[in-house]
């Protein structure tokens, strides 16, 4: 920094503040300051590491409940229609499609085993028996056939009514009152 | 998101130290500017999760890391907590660094963030009560490098600068941290601007105020 416009003690100042400013900035640091650092980031790691071990342990064990559940909900736990006896019957056991794959010549592929079917639907001896006693299906019922009712025309015979005679009233000879 | 795939390829390795900006495998790599060869490949290194790479880095930037700290608080004891805080902070983000600047800036952006969150809290400010400042204590006779080094003069010299260091402290936050971080030496300008978030030209209207202002003081 040059100062050839200025006065010799505004040198001095200027050369003063600089001092004084790198001064202010120059304190030397602690030798410990990288081990610091890095005791702080170990410190820090395992944390982090068994947050993420935790994750993992809560998401494996909500899969697996999760799975239970699903698995659960899919068995099945209502009895069959009565009227599909026979035809669940036929279809107790479900057949496994075999996939076809076109082979060009000289080319050997190798198909997995067909797994089976997860519901085959065994029906046991109990369950056949249990399906022997349900109760067929009730019939129709007969329509009521209702006479309609037939009005007949009242005949009422005139009432004769014998007129009502009432004889005078006789004047009273004793009693209160009455003259010697 | 991290762009970078590191492996322990010599090839590699060698490869990044020439300044390349992609793996052979076309992976880009965070080009860090204005970083040095070794510098560029410590960190790619130590974003994979080298422990000793980042402990390399700390041992070059600690110095200028502190300093940067040391200019916002003005104590050792505070400068070297935000130092630490600023390194950790680092450690845990570089996976985020995406080299848009260089390593240095990036870690003295973080560094001059944690200080002025230190500066802020009220925790510093009863500190400071019973934590010795820096700035507080006398300028030592051979910091001061004037022509003339008589000792009438050099104690002369220090007493204006002891005059010079109680005016900056109490300058504006806003022009004492500018005059610092650029009387420090460690800085450039256009650094300065990064680390306040303001236009270079302010910087150094900033600097300019700042030292307008300590002449008409110490002319006094």
């Amino acid at each position: 920094m040059t100062f050839s416009t200025q006065s010799p003690d505004e040198v001095d100042v200027n050369l003063a503040i600089n001092t004084a400013a790198r001064h202010m900035t120059s304190a030397p640091h602690s030798p410990e300051l990288r081990a610091r650092v890095m005791s702080r980031i170990d410190a820090a790691q395992p944390r982090w590491h068994w947050g993420w071990r935790l994750a993992m342990a809560g998401g494996a064990i909500g899969a697996v409940a999760l799975t239970t559940a699903v698995m659960w909900h899919e068995q099945p736990t209502s009895a069959p229609s009565v009227l599909d006896v026979a035809s669940s019957a036929a279809a107790a056991v479900i057949p496994v499609a075999t996939p076809e794959v076109l082979t060009a010549p000289g080319v050997t592929i190798i198909v997995p085993m067909p797994q089976p079917a997860r519901q085959t639907f065994a029906v046991s001896a109990a369950e056949l028996e249990w399906r022997a006693r349900a109760v067929p299906a009730l019939a129709e019922p007969n329509a009521l056939h209702v006479a309609p009712l037939e009005h007949t025309e009242l005949m009422v015979t005139p009432i004769d009514i014998a007129p009502l005679t009432v004889p005078p009233l006789v004047a009273m000879t004793t009693g209160a009152g009455g003259s010697k | 998101m991290s762009t970078v795939t590191v492996t322990n390829d010599l090839s590699q390795v060698f490869s990044l130290f020439m300044g390349a900006t992609e793996l052979p495998d076309g992976v880009p790599v965070a080009p860090t500017v204005g970083d040095s060869p070794e510098v560029r490949a410590l960190v790619v290194a130590a974003r994979e999760g080298d422990r000793e790479a980042f402990g390399a880095l700390v041992a070059i930037h600690e110095r200028i890391v502190f300093r940067t700290a040391l200019a916002a608080l003005g104590s050792k004891e505070d400068a070297e907590d935000a130092a630490q805080d600023a390194f950790v902070m680092a450690w845990r983000k570089l996976g985020g660094f995406r080299g848009d600047s260089s390593f240095k800036t990036w870690l003295l952006t973080i560094t001059w963030r944690k200080a002025l969150d230190r500066r802020r809290s009220r925790r510093l400010w009863w500190s400071r009560q019973s934590q010795p400042s820096v700035w507080e204590e006398p300028t030592p006779l051979d910091s001061y490098a004037g022509d003339d080094p008589s000792p009438e003069h050099l104690t002369m010299a220090n007493d204006l600068a002891d005059r010079a260091r109680a005016e900056i402290s109490r300058l504006t936050p806003k022009l004492r941290d500018a005059l610092l971080l650029a009387a420090s030496g460690e800085h450039k300008y256009e650094e300065i601007a990064s680390l306040l978030s303001i236009p270079t030209g302010t910087v150094k209207w900033r600097v300019a105020e700042a030292r307008k202002q300590l002449n008409t003081r110490l002319a006094r």
